[in-house]
C-alpha cells in the first residue's frame, strides 16, 4: 500500500466529491463574497468616514482580517477560492481576457513583488492611516480591483493572484503551515496522458494558479478552487488533512524570498503591535532625537525599517552562529532553510494581535450591520474582557512557539540540542518579544 | 504575403485598441471632473461638514483620535478608477473580438 493511499482522502466522501465537482463549488461562496464585497466597498467610499460606525471598516478590519490567518491555518488558501478579486478575474477573463502567457519578469520576480507590495501597503497604512480611514480602505480595494482588471485583460489565468496580490505571500506562507492539502496521487499522475488538471477540459479551466498536479509538492499556491477535481478523469486528486506546519520540514527547494517574507512578517507584527501601544509616542520622541526631525513619516519609517530588520538580522546572525566556520556559504543556506521555521510564530503573532481587535471590538460588526437597516445601537464593543484576551494571546504564542521549535528540530534533521541551540534561542526570543508587547495596553482600530 | 498582411492588421488593431483605451480614459475622467465641478456638492449618505466625535483611544500613529469630519463621496477619484477599469475592459473586449474574427481564438 503506497504512502498516499494510507492518508485520509476527504474526496472519498461522496457528498464532498459531488459538491466539489458541481458548479456550486466554489461559485456559491464566490457570489456571496462578491455581494458582500460590493456592499463593503460602497460603504467604504460612500458611507460615514467615522471608522467606528462604518460597516465596511468593521467588516474588513475587525472581522475579515483577524479571521484570515485562522482560515489559512485550518483550510489552507480556501479564502483565495472565495476571494471576490479571484471571481472578478474569472469573469473578466471570460469577457475580455487574453490568453497571453504571464511575462517572464513576473514569473521570475513575482514573489519579490508580492513581498514589496505587502511591505508598501503596511507602510502606507501607517503613513496615511488606511485602516482607520474608510475612504482610504475603499481606495485601496479599488486600486487592487484595477490591478485585477488590468492583469486579467492582459494575461492568462490568475496572474494577479499568483504574482501581485499583496495577500498572496502571506497566504502562501501561512498555508504551508495549514492543516489541509490537495495533491495528486503520484502513481496515477505518472501514467496520465491528458494533463487536464493543467490544461483544462474545455468546460472547466486548467489550474488558475499554474500548478501541475504531477509536480505539485506545496500548498503555498493551491487555492482549493476545485478545478482539478472537476477536470481530472482519473480521480487522482486527494484532499487530505495533515499535521499543522508539517510541510515546513519537507520543502525540497527552499527559496530566499519565502524565508525573507517569513522574517518580514514577524517584523510587521512587531510594528502593528508597537504603533498601537501607549509607549509609541515615547518611542517616536526617542527616534526624533536621533533623526533630528519631528516629521511622523520619517520617524515612523525608521521604526518600520528597524522592526523589519530586527528579525531578518537575528535570523542571519543565528545562521552564522550555527554555521561551521569552514563553510561561509552555509550562512545563507541556514537563513533560507530555517527561515521557514518562523512561519508558525508569524501565524501566532498575527492571530494573537488580531484576537485583540476581534474580541475587544467584535460587536462593532453587529452594530454596524444593524446600522445598515437604519437601527442605531450603542454600547461596549467588547466580546471578552482584556484579561481573557491577554491569556488567549499568550496561549496562541505558546502554540506558535511549539510549532516553530518543532519545525527547527525537523528542518535540522533531528540534529543535536547543541547544534540547533541558536535557532531554539532565536524562536524563544521572538516569542518573548511578542508576549512582552501583549502585556502593554493597546489602542483599538474602530 | 498572407502573414505580413495579418501582421499589419494586427499592428493596426493594437494601435486602435490603445487609442480606445486612452480615449475612454479621457472621456470618463473628464465626465467625472465635469460632474465634480458642476455640482459642487454631492448627494451622499454622509452629511457634508458634519462633525462626529470619536472616542479618544490613545495617541498612537495608527490612531490619531479627535473629531471626525464627514466628507462627501469623492467622485473625481471614483471616476478615475471607473475610467481606467472601463478602458482596460473596452481594450480587452475589442482585442478578444478581433482575435475571434481572425480565428485565432475559439
Amino acid at each position: 500500500m503506497s504512502a498516499s493511499a494510507k492518508k485520509i482522502n476527504l474526496l472519498n466522501q461522496p457528498w464532498i466529491r459531488r459538491f466539489m465537482k458541481s458548479r456550486m463549488y466554489p461559485g456559491l461562496f464566490q457570489w456571496s463574497a462578491m455581494f458582500l464585497f460590493s456592499m463593503i466597498v460602497y460603504q467604504l467610499v460612500a458611507g460615514t468616514v467615522n471608522p467606528s460606525h462604518n460597516f465596511g471598516t468593521s467588516m474588513t478590519w475587525v472581522l475579515w482580517w483577524p479571521l484570515i490567518p485562522v482560515a489559512f491555518l485550518f483550510l489552507g488558501r480556501f479564502w483565495c477560492a472565495v476571494c471576490p478579486f479571484g471571481k472578478l478575474s474569472d469573469i473578466i477573463r471570460k469577457l475580455a481576457g487574453s490568453e497571453r502567457p504571464m511575462p517572464q519578469f513576473l514569473k521570475r520576480y513575482g514573489i519579490w513583488l508580492i513581498d514589496i507590495f505587502f511591505i508598501a501597503i503596511t507602510w502606507s497604512d501607517h503613513i496615511w492611516g488606511i485602516v482607520e480611514s474608510p475612504r482610504g480602505s475603499g481606495y485601496l480595494l479599488l486600486l487592487l480591483t484595477t490591478m485585477v482588471v488590468a492583469t486579467s485583460v492582459l494575461y492568462e489565468r490568475r496572474t494577479f493572484c499568483k504574482t501581485l496580490c499583496f495577500l498572496g505571500g502571506l497566504a502562501g506562507n501561512y498555508s504551508r503551515a495549514g492543516m489541509l492539502e490537495l495533491r495528486g496521487t503520484p502513481e496515477i499522475c505518472r501514467t496520465c496522458k491528458t494533463q487536464s488538471c493543467y490544461k483544462g477540459d474545455g468546460q472547466t479551466e486548467g489550474c488558475p494558479m499554474f500548478l501541475y498536479m504531477r509536480t505539485m509538492d506545496s500548498s503555498a499556491d493551491c487555492n482549493l478552487c476545485g478545478n482539478c477535481v472537476k477536470t481530472c478523469l482519473n480521480q487522482s486528486i486527494r484532499l487530505t488533512p495533515r499535521i499543522p506546519a508539517s510541510e515546513l520540514w519537507g520543502i525540497t527547494k527552499p527559496r530566499t524570498e519565502h524565508a525573507f517574507l517569513a522574517a518580514v512578517i514577524m517584523g510587521i507584527v512587531f510594528v502593528q503591535n508597537i504603533t498601537m501601544l501607549e509607549i509609541w509616542e515615547d518611542i517616536l520622541r526617542q527616534i526624533a532625537v536621533f533623526s533630528g526631525t519631528s516629521h511622523y513619516g520619517v520617524n515612523f519609517t525608521i521604526a518600520f525599517l528597524l522592526s523589519m530588520l530586527l528579525p531578518i538580522g537575528l535570523l542571519w546572525f543565528t545562521g552564522m552562529l550555527a554555521a561551521n566556520r569552514s563553510e561561509p556559504g552555509r550562512i545563507k543556506d541556514n537563513f533560507v532553510r530555517f527561515g521557514y521555521a518562523i512561519i508558525p510564530l508569524d501565524l501566532a503573532g498575527h492571530l494573537a494581535h488580531n484576537l485583540f481587535h476581534a474580541l475587544t471590538e467584535g460587536k462593532a460588526v453587529w452594530y454596524n450591520s444593524i446600522g445598515l437597516l437604519g437601527e442605531r445601537m450603542e454600547g461596549s464593543l467588547a466580546l471578552a474582557s482584556p484579561v481573557v484576551v491577554q491569556y488567549l494571546q499568550y496561549g496562541v504564542i505558546v502554540l506558535g512557539l511549539i510549532g516553530s521549535i518543532y519545525s527547527v528540530y525537523r528542518i535540522g534533521q533531528r540534529g543535536s540540542w547543541k547544534q540547533l541551540l541558536p535557532y531554539y534561542a532565536f524562536m524563544v526570543l521572538l516569542a518573548i518579544i511578542n508576549m512582552y508587547l501583549f502585556t502593554l495596553p493597546m489602542s483599538h482600530r474602530v | 504575403m498572407l502573414n505580413s498582411s495579418i501582421a499589419k492588421r494586427m499592428m493596426g488593431m493594437r494601435r486602435a485598441s490603445w487609442m480606445i483605451v486612452i480615449a475612454s480614459f479621457l472621456i470618463v475622467s473628464g465626465t467625472a471632473w465635469a460632474d465634480e465641478n458642476k455640482h459642487g456638492e454631492h448627494t451622499t449618505k454622509a452629511t457634508s461638514s458634519q462633525s462626529v466625535p470619536v472616542k479618544e483611544v490613545g495617541t498612537g500613529g495608527h490612531r490619531h483620535g479627535g473629531d471626525v469630519e464627514e466628507s462627501p463621496v469623492n467622485t473625481k477619484v471614483i471616476g478615475a478608477f471607473a475610467a481606467v477599469n472601463a478602458a482596460f475592459l473596452i481594450y480587452g473586449v475589442f482585442r478578444k473580438y478581433g482575435a475571434k474574427r481572425e480565428g485565432r481564438l475559439s
